[in-house]
């Protein structure tokens, strides 16, 4: 059915048109001047504290475009631009994405320049559409892609770990129990010693590499209790460090500590002794018999610095910046040719960052290594005497 | 063949002395080196039949230690151990002229039978 209309009735059709429409819509003469606004125009234009009379109306949108200065001036100077363009029939039609966030909320729009020509003249259409929705949506499935990324090269990891550090061991284990279920008059008893040696060693660390595997793998999937309470750090890492005591000792390293007694933090007890058990351990690993390991503590105002300090082979600076990218950190021998996972310090900074600290490494090649732990100090549970 | 003098080149001792006892009771002298360090110079002064290599070591791996070894010297046979073989790597490590490659975990009596092939 074809629409006859008088002149009056047809321009209260296209205003009611336009009205109906939730894109923000102007129409700018051949100046660049608007001549007529839509309900959703002037409704944003009044919410966005728009002081003018007519909600812009006789207004020159090209020249607010081309001299708008701070925020979002170079978004509007491009807007100019497109509405030039398209006066000038360059194009056909522009279409530009920009932010223009409020004080409360973050926005984005859309804006669509095109023109038509009546009473030959051109006449200039600008329609902006909010699409906050779809960029937050678009932002969050980027979010997702990049978190599924990041657990496919984990995945990729852990792969890579389990063909070379798991069947490593079993090269030494396979070969010598075949050895051991041989004829065995072949070998002397040093030579049946040294073969013993190397599978308690494999054993040892296929264990170890187990172990951390497990945890780690607990933790990427949140199933590693977790269980904070007020303790002090001081005493925790007293424990630890006697522990640690009889592997400085075997390498001749001497392990020493200056600890500030009552230092209340609030965190897992369990994880605090794995993150400092691998540390240490790290420490004497990497310093050369003779050397010295010191855990040293700080109080600042409302923090805690614990420091684990070595003087031992250090970290080349290129090595530093891949310590804590799974997938492309590298598994190094200790001073005695001790074997790694390559995954111990991810494994300390993601358990550090579960009980809200800090774990920051500095080394320098051939002086030593300072990892650096931070957390925030609690009110102790008990009062102190 | 009159094969006589093995090198091995592995950091790991458990994995050179399973080669060493894969050979014990042959006829041969074996010499071992941690890493590629002093490997260019032991090759001269050993002067071996056959070169046992491990893919992954630090500082120098295997095959940057087969690439400066085809420099100089192209009819000494290398053979390359590792763990993380595929056939792409195997392809391309025939190509820079490794002899053989062998995927670890290898047990003494499988070493044995491999290395009758290469050592009378």
């Amino acid at each position: 059915m074809k629409l006859q209309l008088a002149n009056e009735d047809l321009l209260k059709f296209v205003q009611a048109t336009l009205n109906a429409l939730s894109s923000h819509i102007a129409i700018l003469d051949h100046d660049g001047k608007i001549v007529a606004v839509n309900k959703a125009w002037s409704e944003f234009a009044q919410h966005n504290g728009f002081t003018g009379d007519d909600y812009g109306l006789g207004t020159n949108y090209l020249h607010i475009c081309q001299g708008a200065q701070g925020k979002n001036s170079e978004e509007a100077s491009e807007v100019g631009t497109g509405i030039r363009q398209v006066m000038q029939k360059n194009v056909d039609a522009v279409e530009l994405k920009y932010p223009c966030h409020s004080p409360t909320e973050k926005r984005w729009f859309t804006v669509k320049i095109s023109s038509f020509e009546l009473n030959e003249a051109t006449w200039t259409v600008i329609a902006h559409d909010n699409i906050t929705k779809r960029e937050l949506a678009e932002q969050q499935l980027q979010a997702s892609q990049a978190e599924l990324q990041e657990l496919n090269a984990n995945k990729d990891k852990l792969f890579s770990i389990i063909s070379h550090d798991l069947k490593s061991p079993f090269h030494s284990l396979m070969g010598f129990a075949e050895i051991f279920s041989n004829d065995l008059t072949d070998y002397s008893l040093e030579d049946l010693q040294e073969f013993g040696t190397h599978i308690y060693t494999a054993t040892k660390n296929l264990y170890g590499l187990l172990d951390n595997l497990l945890q780690w793998s607990q933790i990427q999937t949140g199933k590693m209790d977790y269980n904070p309470v007020i303790l002090d750090i001081s005493t925790v890492l007293t424990n630890v460090i006697s522990l640690q005591q009889g592997n400085a000792f075997q390498k001749n390293i001497e392990l020493l500590h200056e600890l500030k007694p009552y230092s209340w933090i609030q965190a897992d007890t369990v994880m605090m002794q794995l993150i400092f058990q691998n540390l240490i351990a790290n420490s004497i690993k990497f310093t050369e018999p003779g050397g010295s390991v010191r855990i040293t503590s700080t109080i600042t105002n409302s923090f805690v610095e614990l420091n684990v300090i070595d003087n031992g082979i250090g970290i080349s600076s290129d090595q530093l910046g891949k310590l804590f990218r799974v997938g492309k950190q590298v598994s190094t021998l200790g001073t005695a040719q001790e074997k790694g996972t390559g995954l111990g310090l991810i494994l300390c900074k993601e358990l550090v960052e579960k009980n809200s600290g800090q774990l920051q490494v500095n080394s320098t090649l051939g002086k030593g290594t300072k990892v650096q732990v931070q957390f925030s100090l609690a009110e102790p549970s008990e009062p102190i005497e | 063949m009159d094969c006589k003098k093995v090198l091995i080149v592995d950091d790991e001792k458990s994995h050179r002395d399973i080669v060493r006892a894969s050979l014990k009771g042959k006829n041969l002298t074996i010499r071992e080196l941690t890493s590629g360090k002093g490997f260019h110079e032991t090759i001269e002064a050993f002067q071996p039949d056959l070169v046992l290599i491990d893919f992954q070591m630090p500082i120098k791996d295997g095959i940057t230690l087969c690439q400066e070894l085809k420099k100089y010297d192209q009819t000494t046979p290398i053979i390359l151990l590792s763990s993380e073989l595929n056939r792409e790597m195997e392809q391309s490590l025939k190509e820079i002229g490794v002899s053989d490659c062998w995927s670890k975990p290898l047990t003494p009596a499988q070493l044995k039978e491999k290395l009758s092939h290469w050592i009378c």
